[in-house]
């Protein structure tokens, strides 16, 4: 009984109820005629697309940054990576990790100016990075709109000009990283091994970063601030090391969002994709100053999971697709419940 | 302390960046939009009247020193619930805006009041809380508007009902209050349009306010504004006054939703409140306020710099480029830009003082 | 203490109260006008050749209705006053004016027939379903893309 209550007291109710809840959505799929082969497939695909951008969020929570709320700035680095390896036209993986090959260097002086930004503004990162994550999407907005792209696949075709609302990244490099010694078992079930193992690769790096002398100065950073001081680390540094690092992985991220999901979406489309990601790794367990890989994995699985299965089951029993509504209010519900968790504002 | 007029002339400039940028911006845009001055002077005072209340109910929030209050979307959020029900019951005209007002009173202030209760637990946090407390209950109000009405809340009004038997339609129909308080009374000066009831309601929620800050509550608020931890050793309930500020301003959120959707006469079901949210706060920064310091003349200044500027900008990048989307994206980017521009500028301020602080305790060590 | 409650019971009561006035004077109801040959019962009454219709207190142009045709119109409130003019053939000149204080029967649609009200039948206010036809748009909402509305 004691060891339950501590286990309860450690995860949080909020954790125990998404998680039965999840539960409760795997043993009832059955029932109601929902392929349980094909369900978890889907979780898996979608664990391995969001995996990257939950990962993208350990370096800034450890450094003490708070959530990356401003995720999206890595995003554009991404996606400007992303249609200029269309636009050269590259295939296969090739195109990814030119893709990629682009994205990093973008992305790393994004976040080495947001870090700066993030520096001068410690205490209220948390709706600075919301706000510079909008405006940066907003910003793109017009640049997607005056951009010299020309290939046919990716601009309006009346008027020559301008990218499209969405991009296919079919004929180009669809599941290029996924595919990779995947296999298919029956009709439903596909398993993207290649996508598994460049997660798996990007956690072993990150493990082993945290290790390194930076990575354990920026833990020190995040969690008692004055002691790193005291001995002598860098603090605004580690923190826009960190932040560099979350923008770069969130650049990454997408790409491998979007060879498994086929498609580009550009203007309005990273607008939210923050909060997903948010929410994941806070319901695998993070608090707003410690996050660790295991979180990554179990929350992204539980968030994806749910996600997965929401409008599957509860479709068919009340016939009605109320996912919309179960994905708002877990999502919001789960980051809200971390926020006010945390009694003391630690970087003062 | 003596300033130069050097200084005084930067403090100025520092302080007032955001609408001098304004005014030069529009200073630019306008003549490139073409329109005419009276139609611009009529959208403007039609926009004052339709938005001044929604961002007047920001400043008791700020004065006790809670920022900008994202949660006033929950305000409008009960405010479109009172407005659904009497469109239900089909109560027309300013019987029917009253009625609204006056059935989702209870439900503003205990949304209020959930709201303060949870900031409470997240001090030195409470904007990003406040924002995600928006998302989160946008949720539930999809929830409970999307599935409930019409299926556990009774609906008998079928051109409100989606075609399933439950949930709102995404447009809401207010025909029947439209215009109520605008054309309650109003007149013409030089063919502009103005409604002489609106503004009499704005302007004694402005002296509401210049009272309020005057009594012993309002006073207390500012004390907690400016410190938590000796208002609380003056034996202020800091507690309960961050609270008490909370509900009002939701409440007076929800009739600022209320007296905006009347001017409109439709209502995007599940949409209005996230923008009344968004466009209140930026305008409030965009007249000059910062997140510790707002006043009455902010709004008004905010108002008519923040829609001029939305007005004209896609005409503007119409003539300007030949693409009206460009002046839609920019406007978007602006109002986000606003927002955050203000909010790195007081953190950044912050920052600052808390650095000297500790600096000076050091050398006193 | 206790006072305090009582007060707070008191302002609950007006409050309700007030609403409740609300309410009353404030809820619509649609009018129909109906200038056709009607049977109610055993008897029939003729249509008018051409009357003027006004409610007293209403503002909006008085309706005018040839004989065999009906007109609608919303109102607020449950009592009204009905004037009824009968006009000449000329349609120029009143011949007969009469007012009817009434109540309004039904919510919804209530079908009010002029020949029978002016022959003193009492069952002169009927119940009419109104066919509102309900917008055919959308159905569940859009995800709308955040922030690329208009003010409004």
């Amino acid at each position: 009984m004691e060891r339950i209550r501590s286990f309860i007291d450690a995860a949080g109710w909020p954790r125990i109820i998404i998680a039965l809840f999840l539960l409760g959505l795997f043993v009832v799929a059955p029932f109601v005629q929902v392929r349980l082969d094909a369900s978890i497939s889907d979780t898996l695909v979608r664990f391995g697309m969001n995996g990257v951008m939950v990962l993208a969020m350990v370096p800034m929570v450890q450094a003490g940054c708070g959530l990356n709320f401003g995720l999206p700035l890595g995003i554009i680095a991404g996606l400007l990576g992303a249609i200029t390896s269309i636009e050269l036209e590259l295939t296969g993986i090739l195109g990814v990790l030119v893709a990629m090959c682009i994205a990093i260097p973008i992305a790393a002086v994004f976040g080495w100016a947001y870090g700066l930004l993030l520096n001068r503004v410690k205490g209220g990162e948390m709706m600075i990075a919301t706000y510079v994550g909008f405006s940066s999407v907003a910003f793109m907005c017009i640049m997607w709109l005056l951009l010299p792209y020309k290939s046919p696949n990716m601009v309006w075709g009346y008027a020559g000009t301008g990218l499209r609302t969405t991009i296919s990244v079919d004929g180009y490099w669809i599941r290029a990283i996924s595919d990779f010694l995947s296999f298919q078992q029956g009709k439903y079930f596909y398993f993207p091994t290649g996508m598994f193992l460049f997660l798996a690769l990007l956690c072993v790096l990150m493990w082993l970063f945290m290790r390194t002398k930076t990575g354990t100065a920026m833990t020190t950073v995040g969690s008692n601030p004055d002691y790193a001081r005291a001995s002598g680390v860098d603090v605004d540094r580690m923190r826009t090391i960190s932040v560099i690092l979350s923008t770069v992985l969130g650049a990454i991220g997408i790409i491998v969002y979007q060879q498994s999901f086929g498609f580009i979406q550009l203007y309005m489309g990273p607008f939210y994709m923050a909060f997903p990601a948010v929410a994941s790794i806070l319901i695998g367990g993070a608090s707003v100053n410690k996050a660790t890989i295991l979180n990554v994995i179990i929350g992204t699985i539980l968030f994806q999971g749910i996600l997965t299965m929401t409008p599957s089951v509860i479709n068919s029993i009340v016939q009605t697709d109320m996912s919309e509504v179960v994905r708002i209010v877990v999502s919001n519900g789960m980051i809200l419940y971390a926020l006010t968790r945390v009694v003391k504002v630690k970087s003062r | 302390m003596k300033y130069t007029l050097r200084e005084q002339i930067s403090h100025f400039l520092v302080q007032y960046a955001v609408p001098i940028i304004f005014v030069l911006l529009s200073v630019f845009a306008i003549p490139l939009s073409r329109f005419s001055t009276q139609y611009l002077v009529q959208e403007m005072v039609a926009r004052l009247a339709r938005d001044s209340f929604l961002v007047l109910s920001l400043l008791i929030p700020i004065m006790a020193g809670m920022g900008l209050n994202f949660g006033m979307v929950l305000g409008a959020m009960a405010g479109e619930i009172g407005l659904i029900f009497i469109t239900d019951w089909n109560v027309m005209g300013i019987q029917g805006m009253l009625l609204a007002m006056i059935i989702s009173t209870p439900l503003a202030i205990f949304l209020g009041w959930m709201c303060g209760v949870i900031l409470n637990k997240a001090k030195g946090r409470e904007m990003v809380t406040s924002f995600i407390l928006g998302f989160f209950m946008n949720g539930v109000y999809q929830l409970v508007v999307l599935y409930g009405f019409g299926n556990i809340i009774p609906i008998k009004n079928p051109a409100l009902v989606l075609s399933r038997g439950f949930g709102i339609r995404n447009v809401t129909n207010l025909a029947g209050i439209r215009h109520c308080l605008d054309d309650l009374f109003s007149f013409n000066v030089m063919g502009i349009t103005i409604p002489a009831a609106t503004f009499l309601v704005i302007g004694a929620f402005c002296l509401f306010i210049t009272w309020f800050s005057r009594t012993k509550l309002g006073q207390d608020m500012r004390a907690v504004g400016q410190d938590q931890e000796v208002s609380d050793s003056t034996g202020i309930p800091v507690e309960r006054t961050r609270i008490i500020s909370i509900v009002i301003s939701t409440v007076l959120a929800c009739y600022g939703q209320i007296i905006f959707l009347q001017n409109i006469g439709t209502m995007n079901t599940y949409n209005s409140h996230e923008q009344a949210g968004m466009f209140a706060i930026a305008s409030l920064l965009v007249g000059g306020a910062s997140v510790s310091r707002a006043t009455i003349p902010n709004v008004f200044l905010g108002v008519i710099l923040f829609h001029l500027m939305f007005v004209v900008s896609p005409m503007a990048g119409k003539y300007l480029i030949g693409e009206a989307q460009l002046g839609e994206f920019f406007r978007v980017f602006v109002s986000y830009g606003v927002i955050a521009i203000a909010l790195v500028l007081y953190s950044w301020r912050r920052h600052k003082e808390r650095e000297r602080a500790r600096r000076s305790l050091r050398g006193a060590a | 203490m206790k006072r305090q409650y009582v007060i707070d019971a008191l302002i609950v009561l007006a409050l309700v109260a007030f609403s409740v006035f609300l309410y009353q004077s404030g809820k619509g109801y649609t009018l129909i006008f109906d200038n056709r040959d009607i049977t109610i019962g055993d008897t029939s009454y003729p249509a008018l050749p051409y009357i003027r219709v006004s409610l007293g207190g209403v503002s909006g142009r008085p309706l005018e209705i040839m004989g065999g045709d009906r007109d609608m119109m919303t109102v607020m409130g449950r009592k009204h006053v009905l004037k009824v003019e009968i006009l000449s053939d000329d349609e120029e000149t009143v011949t007969a004016t009469s007012e009817h204080r009434f109540v309004i029967r039904y919510d919804g649609g209530n079908l009010l027939s002029i020949p029978a009200l002016l022959s003193g039948d009492a069952e002169w206010n009927r119940r009419i379903e109104l066919n509102v036809a309900p917008p055919k748009e959308d159905e569940a909402p859009k995800e709308e893309m955040p922030g690329t509305g208009n003010p409004k």
